[in-house]
């Protein structure tokens, strides 16, 4: 399974994407797959502000619904319309399409703490 | 169309002020009365039921019922009894709902009975509110926890959660009971509710019963019995005995009411008296003009139903006990436990059984998870495959302590040529699951619809 | 079938259980009766109950025709009433075809976008509504407002669904002239959120409320609006829709189900689009097999209790499938036409009675002047206990003299005569 190198991420298998002051923040492949087909994405409204590792959304599968923990505190500043209409875009490209909220950091010091794609890798491999 | 009854005119509708009014057309596709009946008859046939098929379903005790309940649900004074009439003219209603009443609290070792819970989780809100309000009268305002085993139904957790309790998971050991040394270091002054199926999720006794009930009770906490499996105890051993405080039974799988397609079902309460105040009320009294419904006092936790309940189904189960006798109540757990043992030992030949090792009670579970891994086949597919017979399948994926799992619970009413037919069948599925393990993955062929495409439903919902 | 098994004695498959915990005596301490012999009883039972005189009881419950071709092709249909809930969809279509028609009426009726596949009664069906809008939330307490004029045994199972969760309840009296609750006494008057404002319509007495202007009190006191309705009368009077309801709920037996001392009950809940993924219960979908025909299934089974488990707004896991089927083939066997006649008849009897009041100089008052629908509350001078009309003063103290007299479609022009010569002392 190949796991970007340029993303962060959290032992509750999500990830995020920086971009300046921003992160773009998903699921991974790993967390898809324990999943299955998933069916629904519930997403925040734009300007909510949330806390690192704070429930920022929740994700249904036909099996299981899981809340997606924020790996950074900030301000939502966009989700990804695109999951309602297609929620099986998280299936299908989860660390690129599959995205599902953007959050402006308010403590870039916080990303210190997250793994990196090795260090998730190794975290994952300890799961099957 | 026919006259369904006679009509009248009146201009009391059309006085009313416009803002009151409905003004969106009613589109409703009306039928026929012929073709509405036959749309009905044929849609009844697109199913498979007791009355046509086997029924292996487990935890669910998919029984035959008695088609005297049926009859007597026929009965003028039942079908037309209005909850509001005095009591003094429904005596044979409240009659009914006495002697129900009380067959239920003997046979469950408990002292007091509640028959408004419509439903086995309905029973389950009912009885851990009693069990709240018991601890708020006592000033013991600090135990909101309930422990449920982890194998427990997710109803547990979300009823409690509903009564403004959290679930605390105690774990089952390797013999598939309730870890003792877990359990105790999980009691604690904080704990309420101890809730548990005996027999439990895996058909199996939990034989430290006693053990358990004493350190619950030592902690200060409440012991609640699961009603899910009664049926393999039946008229044998009473929660009551076993140190349980109260219990809910599911009448639509013990006491052989009709399923309904999923309901109406009923989910009597029953308790032990020092939680009796705490039932919701009103209560069924005698007095000199016979039985009334009395109010409950201050320390009832309210109403529980629009009425008194599923009356029609308790009537049934009335019907059903008068059928049983304490005779037939322990031939239906004699019958239902040689069945499933029978079953058990025919089955482990084919698929394992992890918790199989010594008898099972009314039911047990198989493991597809070597056929999943050797090829691709899972218990879904197993099922899938089994309806294309005309038999309907045993649960699948629960408990989850048992991987693909296969729950199979034959009950008391199936004789024993059923069983064989079941278990040849299961053979030649598992032999085909190797051969042509397609043949799995395309099932069911032979029922009204192919595969049904539930990801589709979910994600696109069409909901009218 | 022991042997097979390596038992001699079949009672030894019960060896696990140790011997002291088994009953020491019979517990129901009684033998089995024959068939025959509990049909006997059974008729002895339903014969000490009184159906000799036509009632005028109804306050939730409604003496209505009950069509015998839905007894014969649902209620007594063994293809439906012995299946299982249709987990298995492709050996259970026809029934999760009903709940779709069944899901489809409701929606009709209503006006709203969802219907959940039923829920237990119309009482317990208003407590879930009340826990829906607080799940969508965003609130961790708050009140209810509901009108004093809701049916009592739904505001007492509200009160107990509500006791141990941190949601007051507060009473909003109705108007003792009219009837009807005042549409501006909805409003926020404590520092708690709202959640929700409660309705019925016709309320308990039969009287018309003004849900509209209700829904937009509740609005502006930022509380989600339940609309609790009689099915029949959304033939005539404002729909959910209309009224700007977030949820409606219902008591469905009054959709041609048979009494049964109040225990054949049906919940009706239905919602607008945004609720979809917050409705208790089991919901049917359609969709497509794998030959891409047209198919049914349970959806959105997430919500449920199995799976988020304690995250479940509800514990609902069931639904009253035979009594939702019956009900969507009444709405279909009937259609909008019949079901005006229903409340149309029903209201002409109405007429009758109270023409028949003011004829005969009967020392009866309407209690209250808004207009009423179904049923009217009268006041009388003298005691009517004797007569089959419900009371009010066991659920209303201040109403002690008055009694609701309920009207069906079943009441024929001499029952209503057979009322007002009772009434006069004849």
């Amino acid at each position: 399974m190949s796991i970007p190198e340029d993303l962060k991420y959290t032992k509750d298998h999500e990830w995020v994407r920086l971009n300046g002051k921003t992160g773009l923040i998903g699921i991974t492949k790993f967390a898809v797959d324990q999943l299955g087909d998933i069916v629904h994405a519930d997403l925040p409204s734009p300007g909510r502000s949330v806390k690192q590792h704070d429930p920022i959304a929740s994700i249904e599968s036909v099996k299981a619904v899981s809340d997606v923990f924020c790996p950074v505190s900030g301000k939502v500043v966009r989700v990804n319309l695109n999951l309602a209409p297609s929620p099986e875009t998280v299936n299908l490209d989860p660390y690129g399409d599959g995205w599902m909220v953007e959050v402006e950091l308010s403590n870039s010091s916080e990303i210190a703490s997250l793994m990196s794609a090795a260090d998730y890798q190794q975290f994952t491999a300890g799961h099957k | 169309m026919s006259l369904w009854f006679d009509t009248a005119r009146s201009h009391r509708i059309t006085s009313l002020p416009g803002h009151l009014r409905r003004r969106a057309p009613l589109l409703i596709d009306v039928l026929p009365e012929n073709d509405l009946v036959r749309h009905h008859v044929n849609l009844s046939r697109k199913n498979l039921c007791v009355d046509s098929s086997f029924y292996p379903l487990g935890s669910c005790t998919m029984k035959y019922s008695s088609k005297a309940g049926e009859a007597a649900a026929a009965e003028r004074g039942f079908f037309q009894a209005h909850p509001w009439q005095p009591d003094t003219e429904v005596q044979g209603v409240l009659a009914v709902l006495a002697e129900l009443q009380a067959d239920l609290a003997a046979l469950t070792g408990m002292d007091a009975v509640c028959l408004y819970p419509a439903a086995g989780a309905h029973g389950e809100l009912c009885a851990l509110k009693a069990a709240r309000q018991y601890f708020r009268l006592k000033k013991d305002t600090g135990r909101l926890e309930v422990l449920v085993p982890e194998n427990a139904h997710g109803t547990n957790p979300a009823s409690a959660s509903m009564a403004g309790l959290r679930v605390v998971v105690v774990k089952m050991n390797s013999a598939g009971r309730v870890d003792l040394p877990d359990l105790r270091a999980k009691l604690s002054n904080r704990t309420a509710v101890l809730m548990l199926t005996n027999p439990n999720t895996l058909g199996l006794f939990e034989t430290d019963i006693e053990s358990i009930a004493r350190e619950v009770h030592a902690a200060g906490g409440l012991l609640y019995y699961d009603g899910a499996n009664l049926n393999a105890i039946l008229g044998r051993v009473r929660p009551g005995d076993m140190g349980f405080d109260m219990v809910h039974v599911n009448l639509h799988k013990t006491f052989s009411i009709p399923h309904g397609a999923g309901g109406p079902g009923a989910g009597p309460i029953g308790v032990k008296a020092h939680l009796a105040p705490c039932l919701p009320g009103p209560y069924l009294t005698k007095s000199m003009f016979g039985h009334v419904w009395t109010p409950a006092g201050t320390e009832s936790i309210g109403r529980f139903h629009s009425a008194y309940g599923n009356f029609l189904n308790l009537m049934k189960a009335w019907v059903y006990l008068r059928l049983l006798g304490d005779d037939g109540a322990r031939r239906v757990s004699l019958a239902a436990v040689l069945n499933a043992n029978y079953l058990q030992e025919k089955i482990k030949q084919i698929l394992p059984v992890p918790y199989g090792a010594g008898r099972c009670m009314h039911e047990f579970v198989a493991s597809a998870q070597t056929i999943k891994e050797n090829f691709g086949v899972s218990a879904m597919d197993i099922a899938k495959r089994i309806l294309d017979e005309g038999i309907y399948a045993p649960t699948v994926y629960f408990p989850l302590l048992v991987r693909e799992a296969l729950m199979i619970e034959p009950t008391e009413t199936e004789r024993r040529e059923t069983l064989d037919h079941f278990v040849a069948l299961m053979k030649l599925i598992v032999e085909e699951a190797a051969a042509h393990p397609d043949r799995l993955h395309d099932a069911p062929v032979r029922q009204p619809v192919r595969r049904v495409d539930e990801v589709r439903a979910a994600r696109h919902p069409i909901l009218k | 079938m022991a042997r097979d098994i390596g038992l001699d004695d079949p009672e030894d498959v019960f060896a696990e259980i140790p011997p002291h915990l088994r009953a020491a005596r019979p517990p129901l301490g009684r033998g089995p009766i024959s068939q025959d012999a509990v049909l006997r009883l059974a008729a002895d039972r339903a014969a000490m109950v009184r159906v000799d005189r036509p009632t005028f009881l109804g306050a939730g419950f409604y003496d209505r025709f009950v069509p015998p071709a839905l007894v014969e092709s649902i209620l007594r249909r063994t293809d439906y009433y012995t299946a299982y809930t249709p987990y298995q969809a492709e050996a259970s279509q026809g029934i999760l075809e009903a709940l779709f028609e069944y899901q489809q009426g409701v929606c009709a009726l209503t006006g709203l976008d969802v219907s959940n596949a039923s829920l237990y009664d119309g009482a317990t069906a208003l407590a879930e509504a009340v826990l829906c809008l607080f799940g969508a939330s965003t609130h961790s307490s708050g009140t209810v407002l509901i009108s004093s004029a809701v049916n009592p045994h739904y505001r007492a199972v509200l009160r107990t669904y509500l006791s141990d969760l941190p949601i007051d309840i507060i009473e909003i009296p109705f108007c003792s002239e009219e009837g009807r609750t005042v549409p501006e006494s909805f409003k926020r008057t404590t520092a708690a959120p709202v959640i929700a404002v409660i309705a019925q319509n016709p309320n308990v007495f039969g009287v018309v409320e003004d849900m509209r202007a209700i829904s937009e009190n509740a609005r502006n006191a930022g509380a989600g609006f339940i609309h609790v309705y009689e099915p029949a009368s959304l033939s005539v009077l404002a729909t959910p829709a209309e009224t700007g309801a977030d949820i409606a709920v219902a008591e469905g037996q009054s959709l041609g189900l048979p009494l049964y001392y109040g225990g054949l009950a049906l919940g009706m809940f239905s919602a607008r689009e945004s609720f979809l993924r917050r409705l208790p219960g089991r919901i049917v979908g359609k969709t497509l097999d794998r030959d891409g025909h047209d198919a049914y299934c349970l959806t959105l089974q997430t919500r449920e209790q199995h799976i988020r488990r304690e995250k479940a707004t509800s514990n609902i896991c069931t639904n009253h499938t035979l009594c939702a089927i019956y009900a969507g083939a009444y709405l279909r066997l009937l259609g909008a036409e019949g079901l005006q006649a229903v409340v149309e008849t029903s209201a002409a009897r109405m007429e009758q009675f109270l023409d028949g009041v003011r004829s005969l100089n009967l020392n009866l008052q309407p209690a209250f002047t808004a207009p009423s629908l179904f049923e009217i509350a009268i006041r009388s001078d003298r005691p009517l206990d004797h007569l089959p009309i419900l009371p009010l003063r066991h659920h209303y103290p201040e109403l002690s003299n008055v009694y609701l007299v309920s009207f069906t479609e079943r009441r024929t022009e001499s029952d209503v005569d057979w009322l007002l010569s009772e009434v006069a002392g004849r």
